[in-house]
């Protein structure tokens, strides 16, 4: 069952285009990696969902389906409703999704009792419920602490059973480990593939690290300059990759496996025949 | 060239400062022993906290050790006052992490990459200056025309660039490079790695490469040391160490690198330990 859709989505800042016609589909139960470097347009892909552009960005065409209906057309009342219910989010920074001043157990059970119109101390229940569900060992404790009273590692664990709490049918991640060290990424790592393994969820996974998605991705989009260039399983993508712009991200990649000499900067003809394309598009969509 | 012997060095731990006194020390590094050879290339892994920072400061002796002795070609620098050892400080440079930071906004990237010439008196006139500047940033692969602009108007992997070439600049005998591919783009990291893998092919510089990344460091360098609590927990050549991890802690760390290989079973096998 198709969760999300997203048909030729075009965004502006300004004069410039920022995606140039992305299209996506994410079925229910997969996790899928949207991969580039910045200003490829993940980052955008991800805040077009949850309606969190920022203020300058318009959008200029495309729909965003969610479970059959288009996100762009509908009010921004019932766009709120699904936020958080059925389309939750993981950030890079979990610091900055949480209250500083506001003790962690207080702040989880209020968003939970809005979301699931549940009594504060029902919220409450399930506020430590989630906590042990994402293997926190003291939740009562944790939850009587103040964000900066926990490691990164532990923000992000809390950030995800917020995301969870509701079984969303949605979930956008953009680069949540990214900030982490590599021992905590690959604890959160499981701990994510864990709990949408319970929730079936689909899941738009925004990262810049092919690493990654190789290990927890189904399928993946790569994306530069706000196109998508290449779309496929990651098994498929990762033995043949199609397109040359994938085949030279995997070739910058350093890898502590492999001798250094086979590591090769990505070809600058390359990134100007892919600007090139990019703006043979823009002139295409100026006319229509 | 340059030999560390059972460095010891404590800072204060400012989470335990009283509200009236000096906050009480904390030792970072627990007795570190490690050697560079001239123009070798070491690369130094931990995640945060390890000290790998630390030891490359010490190293530098912008921290001094509380126990131990550096030496470095030939002197022993541990005790040394900073007017002894500013005729040193040419001779070993530090490259960092954020070159926003590094580098002086009000500064053209021509007087950056002079001012160290001009402070050594290795300079006659400006335009023997100027062409030093130019062909410094030749060497790291940048134009003529970066001379007269600003950090401001320089993207990060240039911006890196520039602090690479300055750090060259009076041909140090080390450099040592803190986490200066962090923060960029694969392409541009690609790209800055295939600069010091030239620029040590040219010149006889030993280079300190400081990554929490193991991928980085094998690109890099030739041998490896893997820090943990400030301790050596494992040292070795790359290709060795990287293929055949002894330490249990190095296993785990190259456990949970996630390299671009699709395995299902990644996530699912042992779990890798918690720690405290």
């Amino acid at each position: 069952m198709t969760v999300l859709t997203i048909e030729g989505l075009r965004i502006m800042i300004g004069s410039v285009p920022i995606l140039r016609g992305v299209d996506l589909k994410i079925d229910r139960n997969r996790v899928h990696g949207l991969v580039g470097e910045s200003g490829a347009g993940k980052t955008m892909v991800g805040k077009a969902i949850i309606n969190a552009l920022p203020d300058a960005a318009r959008i200029t065409g495309g729909a965003i389906r969610f479970d059959g209906r288009d996100l762009i057309a509908m009010s921004v009342r019932e766009r709120r409703r699904l936020l958080g219910r059925s389309i939750a989010m993981i950030l890079q920074n979990p610091m900055t999704a949480l209250n500083p001043v506001i003790r962690i157990g207080e702040q989880m059970a209020d968003i939970l009792a809005y979301h699931l119109e549940v009594s504060r101390r029902a919220a409450a229940e399930r506020a430590a419920e989630m906590l042990a569900a994402v293997h926190i060992r003291e939740p009562g404790r944790v939850l009587r602490l103040y964000p900066h009273e926990i490691s990164g590692g532990m923000c992000q664990r809390v950030a995800i059973a917020l995301a969870f709490a509701c079984e969303p049918q949605l979930i956008v991640a953009d680069e949540p480990t990214t900030a982490l060290d590599v021992t905590v990424q690959y604890r959160v790592l499981r701990l994510l593939k864990e709990m949408q393994g319970r929730t079936q969820s689909a899941v738009l996974f925004v990262t810049h690290d092919l690493g990654v998605v190789a290990k927890v991705c189904d399928d993946v989009s790569v994306m530069f300059a706000g196109r998508i260039v290449e779309s496929a399983p990651v098994a498929d993508l990762f033995a043949y990759p199609r397109h040359a712009y994938t085949a030279a991200l995997l070739a910058a990649t350093p890898r502590y496996d492999l001798p250094a000499s086979t590591l090769r900067p990505i070809p600058e003809a390359l990134r100007a025949r892919l600007w090139q394309e990019a703006f043979a598009d823009d002139r295409i969509a100026g006319r229509v | 060239m340059f030999e560390a012997r059972d460095i010891r060095v404590a800072l204060p731990d400012r989470s335990k400062k009283p509200l009236i006194g000096a906050a009480p020390p904390i030792e970072i590094l627990k007795g570190i022993n490690l050697s560079i050879g001239a123009g070798a290339t070491l690369g130094i892994v931990g995640e945060s906290g390890s000290g790998k920072s630390t030891l490359a400061r010490t190293m530098l002796r912008l921290y001094r050790p509380k126990s131990g002795t550096l030496t470095f070609e030939g002197r022993d620098i541990t005790h040394l006052e900073e007017r002894a050892l500013r005729p040193l400080r040419a001779r070993m440079q530090i490259i960092f992490q954020d070159s926003q930071s590094a580098l002086n906004p009000r500064l053209t990237i021509g007087s950056t990459l002079i001012e160290p010439m001009r402070s050594y008196r290795r300079i006659g006139s400006r335009s023997a200056a100027r062409d030093l500047a130019a062909d410094l940033l030749g060497r790291v692969g940048l134009e003529p025309e970066f001379l007269a602009r600003y950090p401001h108007q320089l993207s990060g992997g240039q911006r890196q660039r520039v602090g690479i070439a300055r750090a060259i600049a009076l041909n140090p005998a080390l450099v040592v490079a803190d986490e200066i591919v962090s923060g960029l783009d694969v392409s541009v990291q690609a790209q800055i790695l295939a600069l010091l893998r030239s620029l040590r092919r040219e010149t006889n510089m030993a280079l300190v490469l400081i990554s929490h990344d193991l991928s980085v460091v094998r690109v890099v360098c030739d041998s490896v040391i893997v820090m943990q609590n400030g301790e050596i927990v494992e040292a070795g050549p790359c290709a060795d160490l990287f293929a055949n991890p002894r330490h249990p802690y190095t296993r785990q760390l190259l456990r949970s690198v996630p390299l671009p290989i699709v395995d299902p079973d990644w996530l699912t096998g042992a779990e890798v330990r918690d720690n405290p």
